[in-house]
């Protein structure tokens, strides 16, 4: 691992964050708390972390709709997250974005509920950092049963067209929705999409492992950042979870599940950890500690905040005017 | 001052002062650099590549992208070559580039163009004849115009590159040839407000693009058989300047509204909702809508003309058929 | 469906009411229109009828209770379905408060205008006003944007009328015929050039025309009288034949000024019209036979069989009963009426009589069936389906034997369609007037 073992505590404290955020949400959820539909990213952490935590806060990231990690990953407070996910005033997007969480303090630019949408969003922000002159980068996140939606052929033709700092950033949990990916998509491995545009191809075949996919995705970025254009990324992994809250998941065979539920990514980073040295059980215990105070206390302000004024449902519709009802 | 010009140069005068005076306005679409329809002609060759540039055949991907660049710092203007076209599109226009400030909490604004051409007549049939701006009327966060001559395409063009809310500009095919007074100095037009292009007192007509020219003529030849006929170019689609149309009706009680789209959930229809719901008891007789019947568009010239796009005869028998 | 009964507002004081009596038990099913329950208040006694029709499912205030107006006092529904108290209760105050607060707010202002000066109306009021020759301009506005909306013109036609109604008596062949009159020039309406005189039968009196004197009167002059020995005129006493009612009613439109009319003859009524017109034709322009006798022999006159053991109220209730499809139509006001018009003295005796001299051992001795061709005038047949009293029939065969005759037919009225379904009755006679 390049950066050594700051990074990979940083790396693990936010996966840990996440997945401690999920499940307090999850919970409120399950209690009927709260009302909206949840996408947990359960044992993909590592995955979401690896590529929101290697790019800046002044690139651009079009997460998908199982996004916490990435949300997490590029800096985004929990607190804020949960706020906007329960549509309170206090979130990133006055409660206006619901499950659409966005922030233009850490470039999370927004999140297409029309999965797909974002390629060529994401290419266009590409092309205004060039045109712009600056080295800022945009990565489209999405999984593997996107790549099929329509707009993903023209914005990697754009980006190879154009030569684009655009990463494509594909986690491959092998379920799209509701069923398994092969049933759906005609091949196996989403990375040779990437070679019938000649676009530069980095395969992440174990994305449980949260150092591999920060090396990868931080590659990507270097070369997008140097000038030399744009990659897709595929990152394996597994969804240990359902597709959202209210899915019994019962078209996931539990040997399967159980087999990657040994592979999780966060009791991998932290056995290495341990095994590196690079922290004590101690050192793990209260680092885990505080993050699941810094949950608490994001839950905590999140529940308390007060709903969106109705006013507010009428505004932001346009700069210059007001919504004419 | 003013002097004659093209519709069609009236758009590429509004495109290249703007570009000059703003250096983050670029063009992005199919052919733009050769300019199918003259809309981007010669401006490869004052600004570049870069800020005219050649896309591949992808709708979508078009407007897409111009709503990212958009979203992080740059004014695109995404060229729709047809007017049919959008709705490969849809998704990008109709849901995604009107509300993503919102869906952001106002974080984020998208200060782009979508231009297009309407307009049949050519004989081109059912996919390359359309008028679509009605369909994008309810979605929320756009602004729809329609230019309807030389002086308000660049008006109007020059204000949409300007905004900072997305802007879809519909222009028409058949008035790119027609000539119109434009003033020499710098002018923008208000994106929102309708105008009022001839004064009249017994039936108000709504029209625009070609069959605002249309019905000029039919109130022309109306007034000499004593009928006074006010014509009203909505100028934008969506959000309707309803107090314009609505103190129109009020003064004369009766209403016609024309388009070259199909009346079906028209732009017409609106119009007629609108005027029923807040001056039903200034009204004399019941609203006439002129528009398009629901067919596709013949591929045969003569079908398109005799029986698909209405016509001055269609506007005179709707408005003497409330007199 | 679920409908509330409340206590209603029968004056502007009211303030609450005292159950009197509840006239139908629960779970028994009702009427629209039926006696429901008797209500007293400090200045009356009165009846609230069933607002719909289904079963009585709940009695919520019992009899001796007092209840402030707007109350729920039960609930109408379909039987076996499920009703919410809660929300039935919660109309309670709108009911308390509704269309007197309204009413008071919007009444009296006038209609507004637009900007070119243009009454605000709706297309079916201007229509309306029109046709019966009303000023927009002068009627009250209670629509949107203080609109005159239908109702407005319809309150200002049946103000029109109800201003318009008198009661008098003429003097034909020496007896005192008492009418009632509505319509005409003291309306202030578009009035037609064409009287109507309506001629009640057996046993009845211009209050069987209540329901539809406000409808004619708002187009024609229109006049109901009372046969000798009925209603309020003279009872000479003696045969009260079809000749004396003939030549009666003839007395009447001389006496009236009256060269031209459309004559409307109910049951026996219509027997006499039908004789005028046929000994008369110059005085009758347009004739309307409804459930008329004289057309053939049959009759049932076994409706008057309860009145022939003993005159008293519920015989009087018993025998009207007879006369319609739906009993529940006698309310107690009709009851009320017939049975005190009939115990005027020498009312009974008169109805006797010309129950004799019309239909002695049961069927009906004149009848002028063959002679309908040599009718001259147009003629509109109206008939209740579920006449018990006379045939269908009847009315079917006339129409038959008269080219150019129009036939109505009320298919859930019985003798009475004039009543029981007036105003369907009321529309098709003015379109044929």
């Amino acid at each position: 691992m390049k950066r050594g073992r700051e990074e990979l505590v940083r790396l693990y404290r936010l996966m840990f964050l996440t997945r401690r955020t999920e499940e307090t949400v999850n919970q409120l959820f399950q209690e009927g708390k709260i009302r909206t539909m949840g996408h947990w990213s359960t044992g993909q952490e590592a995955a979401g972390v690896g590529v929101g935590a290697a790019l800046r806060t002044d690139d651009s990231l079009f997460p998908t709709h199982r996004a916490w990690p990435e949300f997490i990953g590029k800096g985004m407070p929990p607190g804020s997250i949960v706020a906007e996910f329960m549509g309170k005033g206090t979130g990133c997007a006055k409660g206006k974005g619901g499950l659409h969480i966005s922030s233009a303090e850490h470039g999370v630019v927004g999140l297409v509920g029309s999965l797909g949408s974002d390629f060529p969003i994401a290419v266009g922000a590409a092309l205004s950092a060039k045109m712009r002159g600056t080295d800022q980068v945009s990565c489209v996140y999405f999984g593997e049963g996107t790549a099929t939606q329509a707009d993903f052929h023209p914005a990697m033709q754009m980006a190879m067209l154009w030569n684009l700092p655009v990463i494509f950033a594909c986690v491959n949990n092998q379920y799209v929705e509701l069923v398994h990916y092969r049933e759906v998509i005609s091949i196996e491995n989403l990375i040779d999409l990437a070679h019938g545009y000649h676009m530069n191809a980095i395969p992440v075949p174990d994305g449980n492992d949260v150092a591999a996919v920060f090396d990868a995705m931080s590659e990507a970025v270097a070369r997008a950042r140097r000038g030399e254009g744009p990659s897709m990324l595929e990152i394996k992994t597994y969804r240990v979870g359902t597709h959202f809250t209210g899915d019994a998941g019962a078209y996931m065979p539990p040997e399967e599940v159980s087999a990657w539920k040994a592979r999780d990514p966060i009791a991998r980073c932290r056995a290495r950890l341990l095994a590196e040295r690079a922290l004590s059980e101690g050192d793990l215990l209260a680092l885990e500690k505080e993050v699941e105070a810094e949950v608490r206390e994001a839950v905590r302000f999140a529940m308390e905040s007060p709903h969106p004024s109705v006013e507010e449902a009428f505004s932001d519709v346009y700069v210059t005017r007001e919504v004419v009802r | 001052m003013s002097r004659k010009i093209l519709y069609v140069q009236a758009i590429g005068e509004a495109f290249a002062e703007e570009m000059a005076r703003d250096e983050r306005v670029f063009v992005m679409g199919i052919d733009v650099t050769r300019a199918v329809f003259g809309l981007t002609a010669g401006l490869v060759d004052r600004f570049g590549k870069e800020r005219v540039r050649n896309t591949p055949i992808c709708e979508s991907g078009i407007v897409g992208t111009a709503l990212g660049a958009a979203l992080t710092g740059m004014r695109p203007c995404a060229e729709i070559m047809f007017s049919d076209f959008a709705y490969v599109a849809m998704d990008q226009i109709a849901t995604q580039v009107g509300s993503w400030r919102y869906m952001t909490g106002g974080q984020f604004k998208a200060p782009m163009v979508i231009y297009t051409l309407d307009g049949g007549g050519m004989g081109l049939g059912y996919n390359h004849s359309g008028c679509t701006e009605a369909a994008f009327q309810g979605s929320p966060g756009l602004t729809i115009v329609a230019a309807s001559d030389a002086y308000t395409a660049k008006g109007l063009l020059k204000a949409a590159i300007r905004s900072d809310d997305p802007v879809l500009f519909f222009g028409h095919k058949a008035l790119l040839g027609q000539p119109g007074e434009v003033p020499d100095e710098d002018y923008i037009l208000p994106l929102t407000k309708a105008r009022i292009v001839r004064e009249g007192s017994d039936v108000t007509v709504v029209a625009h693009h070609l069959m605002l020219h249309h019905a000029l003529g039919v109130a022309a030849a109306l007034e000499k058989e004593g009928v006074s006929v006010e014509v009203i170019d909505p100028v934008c689609i969506s959000p309707l300047d309803r107090e314009t149309i609505l103190a129109s009706v009020r003064k004369t009680g009766r209403l016609v509204t024309v388009e070259e789209g199909r009346r079906t959930g028209g732009v017409g229809a609106e119009i007629s909702a609108v005027v029923s719901e807040e001056a039903f008891f200034d009204l004399d007789a019941p609203i006439k809508r002129v528009g398009a019947p629901p067919i596709p568009v013949p591929g045969s010239a003569f079908l398109e003309q005799s029986c698909y796009l209405p016509g001055p005869e269609d506007i005179r028998k709707a408005i003497t058929s409330i007199l | 469906m679920v409908t509330g009964v409340y206590v209603p507002r029968w004056g502007v004081t009211m303030e609450k009411a005292t159950i009197a009596a509840w006239l139908v038990k629960k779970d028994e099913p009702v009427v629209k229109g039926q006696d429901l329950v008797e209500l007293e208040t400090e200045k009356i006694v009165n009846v609230v009828q069933a607002p719909a029709d289904g079963v009585l499912r709940c009695i919520l205030v019992p009899k001796g209770e007092t209840a402030p107006v707007g109350a729920l006092l039960g609930v109408i529904s379909e039987a076996g379905e499920a009703f919410d108290l809660e929300a039935l209760r919660g109309a309670e105050t709108e009911i308390q408060t509704a269309g007197l607060g309204e009413r008071l707010s919007r009444a009296g202002r006038p209609a507004e205008k637009n900007q070119r000066g243009r009454v605000r109306a709706s297309p079916p009021a201007r229509k309306a006003a029109e046709e019966h020759g009303l000023d927009l301009a002068a009627l009250e506005g209670t629509g949107p944007e203080g609109s005159v909306s239908r109702d407005d013109v319809d309150r200002a036609i049946a103000t029109a009328v109800a201003r318009s109604l008198e009661e008098g008596d003429k003097t034909a062949e020496g007896v005192l015929l008492h009418y009632v009159a509505a319509g005409g020039e003291g309306t202030g309406l578009k009035t037609s050039s064409l009287p109507v005189v309506l001629v009640h039968g057996i046993a009845g009196n211009t209050l069987l025309w209540q329901a539809n004197l406000s409808a004619i009167g708002a187009r024609h002059k229109v006049f109901a009288v009372d046969l000798p020995g009925h209603g309020r005129s003279g009872k000479p006493g003696g045969r009260y034949s079809i000749d004396l009612f003939t030549r009666s009613l003839l007395g009447f439109l001389d006496a009236c000024g009256l060269e031209r009319v459309a004559l409307a003859g109910h049951s026996l009524g219509g027997h006499v019209c039908l004789k005028l017109a046929l000994e008369r034709p110059e005085r009758v322009a347009r004739l309307v036979l409804i459930d008329s006798g004289g057309l053939g022999p049959e009759i049932d006159v076994g409706f008057l069989k309860p009145m022939l053991s003993g005159f008293t109220r519920e015989a009087t209730e018993t025998m009207l009963r007879g006369l319609f499809a739906n009993p529940a139509m006698v309310n107690r006001s009709m009851v009320d009426a017939t049975f005190e018009a009939l115990s005027r003295p020498g009312a009974w005796e008169a109805v006797r009589s010309a129950v004799e001299s019309a239909v002695p051992r049961g069927i009906q001795v004149e009848s002028l069936a063959e002679r309908l061709p040599e009718l001259r005038v147009p003629v509109l047949i109206a008939w209740g389906a579920r006449d018990a009293v006379i045939p269908l029939a009847r009315g079917k065969e006339a129409h038959s034997s008269l080219p150019g005759a129009e036939l109505w037919v009320a298919e859930n009225a019985g003798h009475c369609p004039q009543i029981e379904a007036a105003s369907d009755f009321n529309d098709r006679l003015l379109k044929f007037l």
